[in-house]
């Protein structure tokens, strides 16, 4: 055993040493006598040729170094944070690419030479599709195809289409549900948690998955081909053009095509074969734009990345932005990119993608949700909008403000084994009570999350909200 | 840089980004909110007056909002009455589009419809859904239609999309898998089915599907065997030896004719490694 041990969140399982920008408790363990030695420097070293780095602090709030030294007099337990450093400008921002690609490497300040201790980290963060490593895809599809009960390894599967991807993330957003969670402030909560639950599946076949995101606002020529998300045909933006007409839920669309040794070219729904999906735009050189009916009123474009950060009203003076509501039946200030980009991204296919009842049975919902998420995010650090008690982060703070389901303290359906409104779903799959957990972050109780534990997803107000996720783009500040 | 260079930078970069919606997208939004609009809309549809163009515009207009208006959940009875009595409309555009819509929402009604329709004896042209239409409408609910009907149609299909669409959603199981195995190995059938198979049987019955892809890789031709071959070699790196002397023998013959026949698909570097373990286990 070396002198010293160091457990990311008090534990020294590797599958626990994933973190992100957020501050995550370090234990450091002194396994010898205590002897002259007792000052102890950590540092970050890059590996592979990496530059991610992680930084210190003695507390959450504290400031970031670039190398701490503890002090063992006295004691053989010491905790610390550690969070990935943020790097603006460098590949992912200084996010590992795949794996761990970082080190904590651990010498006593009277002999910096020798290592006494380290700690292989990864800065896991969710990144853009369209600039994931070779391994970062392959990881994620294949997860993801197993989830769906595709056979991706010696495990026994449920088969195609009948994982749990199907019995529960499908069964959940379907029509009976769809109040629950869209037309309103809720519908960015409730997307959030949403994704996660599904994510942390995700990472318990491997812990170096995250779900990346789609920038539907930029060409992303590495996401719509055969080796990842599927090549498609393009069809007319205008729905007024031969073969450009509205097919709610894809029934008269193509498959989307997949090279035979991605596990997504074995997509099924049940047992139904093939993801039917055709773009209103180039994917491989245009962004996502909608669609439109030939008329003025009838263009109905993506809003881009500045565009939607502008929704909420603090472009002049910051002081303004809020998320809003729908006050008189319409959507003010942020939540209006539930419209657009969020709708016009959907409807800018045919296929399953652009019905909300139908749409996750396409793979690609989660993408697009996660970029729908990631400008929520990016809003939220831009503006500070990350009060789960202040009106401007979340409008309905108290009963009478709108539907119970909407409150920030609302239990969230299916989690909360309530049934749906309007449509009295019970909860499908195994959802009911069963979040998936987190082996590093705070849970929810019994498995329920409700609102507001959305809404600081990063825990820059309060750290143990934190719900150990985070975006490439997206930094945590205090 | 700083995190609050970063955010500085962002926000710099919205000043000159217009807060408000563009024109076409506010109307999207206010017809998503607005119980006026969307009866308005609803009412066009139960128009008898309204001209062709503008029930298409309305149908798809209010397929568009579907995806984020809390308004339209709440009127679906009556967008379903003036869906279904469109149903019958003289134009085949607007009837097609009211068979789309109310297939999309599991509509009872339209479901039965769309079952007389594939089990009348009217001759394809004569149909109000072509059958692989009337397949894929009724596949939004696997409940609708049977797996039975749809070996049916597959056993005689009035052209190749309807073949294709009835393979697509038809379970394995052991009434269609004859049926399934004799479409995968039969040259003379489409492609575009054939290619569903493979992941079919070898997910209900890998031995089954090991005894066709040997069936297939020593009969088939060269143009076939280019599509297919892929799929089959990913099928034979999926199958589980542990399970019979029968199935690991079967295993090795389809690996070696695969060698034979296409050796650079066992070149490629995923499914090498697993083929060739086969082999030599």
């Amino acid at each position: 055993m070396s002198d010293i041990t160091l457990k990311p969140f008090g534990s020294e399982d590797p599958n626990k040493a994933y973190i992100a920008w957020t501050p995550v408790p370090l234990v450091i363990t002194r396994n010898s006598a205590p002897n002259a030695s007792q000052k102890l420097r950590l540092e970050s070293k890059s590996i592979l040729g990496s530059t991610t780095r992680v930084v210190f602090m003695s507390s959450p709030s504290g400031q970031q170094l670039d190398e701490i030294i503890v002090d063992f007099a006295n004691q053989t337990e010491i905790t610390i944070f550690i969070a990935g450093l943020f790097q603006p400008g460098t590949m992912h921002n200084g996010a590992s690419r795949d794996s761990k690609d970082v080190v904590i490497e651990a010498s006593w300040l009277e002999s910096p030479a020798l290592v006494v201790g380290s700690l292989e980290l990864m800065i896991r963060v969710r990144k853009n599709a369209n600039t994931l490593s070779d391994k970062a895809r392959t990881d994620f599809i294949t997860a993801l195809a197993k989830l769906n009960g595709i056979k991706v390894d010696s495990d026994p599967t449920p088969g195609p289409g009948f994982g749990v991807y199907v019995t529960d993330f499908v069964d959940m957003h379907v029509e009976g549900a769809s109040t629950s969670q869209h037309g309103d402030s809720h519908f960015l909560p409730w997307h959030r948690l949403y994704l996660l639950d599904l994510e942390r599946l995700l990472q318990e076949i491997n812990p170096a998955v995250t779900l990346p995101f789609w920038r539907f606002d930029q060409p992303a020529p590495n996401v719509f081909n055969a080796n990842f998300m599927g090549e498609v045909n393009e069809i007319p933006r205008d729905m007024s053009k031969q073969g450009g007409a509205f097919d709610q839920g894809g029934s008269n669309s193509p498959l989307a095509r997949f090279i035979s040794s991605n596990p997504l070219s074995n997509w099924q729904i049940r047992h139904v074969n093939g993801i039917r999906r055709a773009a209103r735009f180039n994917p491989l050189t245009q962004p996502a734009n909608g669609l439109t009916d030939g008329t003025p009123r009838g263009d109905f474009p993506v809003r881009n990345q500045n565009q939607t950060l502008a929704l909420g009203g603090g472009t002049n003076n910051p002081v303004n932005a809020q998320l809003g509501s729908r006050i008189n039946g319409d959507l003010t200030h942020f939540v209006r990119m539930e419209g657009t980009p969020h709708g016009a991204a959907h409807v800018s296919f045919n296929g399953p993608i652009n019905f909300v009842p139908e749409a996750p049975k396409d793979p690609l919902f989660f993408l697009l949700h996660c970029n729908v998420d990631r400008l929520w995010a990016l809003w939220q650090f831009i503006f500070q909008r990350e009060s789960k008690t202040e009106v401007k982060s979340y409008p309905y703070q108290a009963q009478g403000d709108a539907e119970p389901w909407k409150l920030a303290n609302a239990t969230q359906w299916p989690w909360d084994g309530s049934l749906s409104l309007p449509g009295d779903l019970n909860a499908p799959g195994s959802r009911k009570h069963n979040f998936t957990e987190s082996p590093t972050v705070n849970n929810f109780l019994r498995q329920i999350p409700m609102i507001e534990n959305a809404i600081d997803a990063f825990g820059r107000l309060d750290v143990l909200d934190n719900l150990g996720f985070a975006y490439e783009d997206v930094p945590y500040t205090q | 840089m700083s995190t609050s260079t970063y955010r500085n930078q962002i926000l710099s970069d919205l000043r000159l980004e217009d807060e408000n919606l563009d024109a076409g997208s506010q109307e999207f939004m206010d017809l998503a909110g607005s119980d006026e609009k969307i009866n308005a809309l609803i009412d066009v549809l139960a128009d008898k007056k309204t001209t062709k163009q503008g029930k298409l515009e309305a149908i798809q207009r209010l397929n568009v909002v579907s995806n984020f208006s809390p308004v339209l959940p709440t009127r679906m009875p009556e967008y379903i009455n003036a869906m279904r009595g469109l149903l019958d409309d003289d134009d085949k555009e607007v009837m097609q589009q009211a068979y789309c819509g109310l297939a999309a929402i599991k509509d009872e009604i339209v479901q039965k419809r769309l079952l007389v329709e594939l089990t009348s004896n009217k001759i394809e042209s004569e149909r109000a859904i072509p059958t692989h239409k009337a397949i894929s409408l009724l596949g939004f609910d696997e409940k609708a239609i049977s797996s039975k009907l749809l070996l049916d149609i597959a056993k005689n299909p009035p052209d190749e999309e309807s073949l294709v669409e009835a393979v697509r959603y038809m379970p394995a199981d052991k009434e269609s898998l004859p049926f399934l195995i004799d479409v995968m190995v039969d040259e003379s059938k489409p492609l575009s089915a054939r290619s569903l198979i493979p992941g079919i049987v070898n997910n209900y019955d890998p031995l089954a599907f090991l005894r066709a892809t040997q069936k297939i890789l020593e009969n088939t031709t060269e143009t076939t065997l280019n599509v297919l071959a892929s799929y089959l070699a990913q099928g034979v790196t999926k199958i589980k030896l542990s399970q019979s002397e029968e199935q690991l023998e079967f295993t090795k013959k389809a690996f070696q004719k695969l060698v034979e026949n296409k050796p650079e698909l066992v070149n490629d570097t995923e499914i090498h490694k697993v083929l060739t373990d086969k082999l030599q286990g």
